[in-house]
């Protein structure tokens, strides 16, 4: 009897930690910020930088972006603490858009090659393989050159 | 002439109801203004799919790039489809010496918290007294969004014009998504109402 009331403890216990856990995991949604959810990456081994200080073609008005360069410790830094967006048609409701952005490619510890973008709004996105695209934000990212 | 029931809901037979509640917030007192979007995806399913989705945001009407109107979310319900405003008196250059002043920092979130303290017309409609319309479209590999079809135009301006006649919002209150706060400048620019 004992054994099983520990048993029942010790599950409801585990239970409790783990639905914690969970929520804890992702942000409640708000008017200025979709829900973002921490994400595990695979190790970064290395990382390319193709496009840098460079204004979206989407931008009419041309903007200089000169002042937008991303080194390779910054592009690990934002990776390390972006969230992901778990509603990417979200991210264009809530969150700002601006014309400049970096990109390339990165290398994951499972050898796969990845390519990557990241946005002067602190947005940025992976393409996988797949041409699947994950789609992040990195409110901790408040740091040069990001404008925030 | 719309006819709207009491729950907010438009009884047209060129509406489909797709009503989610998920993506409704607080109740819309006064309608100042309509904001045109693009979704940023390439079907009506992904976008009415991902409004039942917890924590999900979205706008009051979708329309799919065949023309179909879809409601989804009650008109006297805000939705959370605008984000952070930008300075209305910037774009109408009519900025006070002090407003000048304190826009020439660059801050998102107090700019959007001085723009929220005025009223329309001082400031763009925002999602406490907006409706928000969405289009279908996706954006190409270079960011830029597609055009807006000519069956979505049809149904926008036949909404639009609906939707200023019912609940009497001046034809001058109408806004793409980029005039209104910071997104990507193609977002609707192809809409015509």
């Amino acid at each position: 009897m004992v054994t099983y009331l520990r048993l029942w403890v010790v599950t409801t216990l585990l239970l409790f930690w783990n639905i914690s856990y969970a929520k804890t995991t992702c942000t409640t949604a708000t008017e200025y910020q979709p829900e973002l959810c921490r994400v595990k990456l695979p190790q970064i081994v290395s990382v390319d930088i193709e496009e840098n200080g460079t204004t979206s073609k989407a931008d009419n008005e041309k903007s200089n972006c000169s002042k937008f360069k991303l080194t390779v410790i910054g592009v690990r830094r934002y990776f390390s603490r972006a969230l992901e967006i778990k509603n990417a048609e979200d991210a264009q409701h809530t969150l700002d858009w601006l014309p400049c952005y970096a990109s390339g490619t990165m290398r994951f510890a499972d050898n796969r090659k990845i390519h990557w973008t990241i946005y002067q709004s602190q947005t940025g996105k992976l393409v996988l393989d797949n041409k699947k695209e994950i789609f992040f934000y990195c409110p901790d990212c408040k740091f040069a050159p990001f404008l925030y | 002439m719309l006819l709207i029931l009491k729950n907010g809901r438009i009884i047209d037979s060129k509406i489909k109801n797709a009503i989610s509640p998920i993506i409704e917030h607080d109740d819309m007192v006064k309608v100042s203004g309509i904001i045109v979007h693009q979704t940023g995806g390439s079907t009506a399913n992904s976008s009415l799919s991902s409004y039942k989705n917890k924590g999900a945001n979205g706008a009051h009407f979708l329309i799919d790039k065949d023309g179909t109107i879809y409601q989804t979310a009650s008109i006297y319900k805000q939705t959370w489809h605008v984000g952070k405003l930008k300075s209305r008196c910037v774009l109408e250059k009519r900025c006070s010496k002090a407003e000048t002043e304190r826009n020439k920092t660059y801050n998102p979130s107090k700019e959007n918290e001085r723009e929220q303290k005025k009223s329309p017309p001082d400031r763009f409609p925002s999602n406490k007294d907006s409706i928000g319309i969405e289009l279908v479209g996706e954006t190409d590999k270079d960011d830029n969004y597609v055009a807006v079809t000519h069956e979505q135009n049809k149904s926008l301006k036949w909404l639009i014009e609906q939707l200023e006649l019912t609940l009497f919002i001046p034809f001058t209150e109408v806004f793409r998504h980029p005039t209104v706060s910071r997104k990507n400048p193609t977002e609707a620019n192809t809409a015509q109402w």
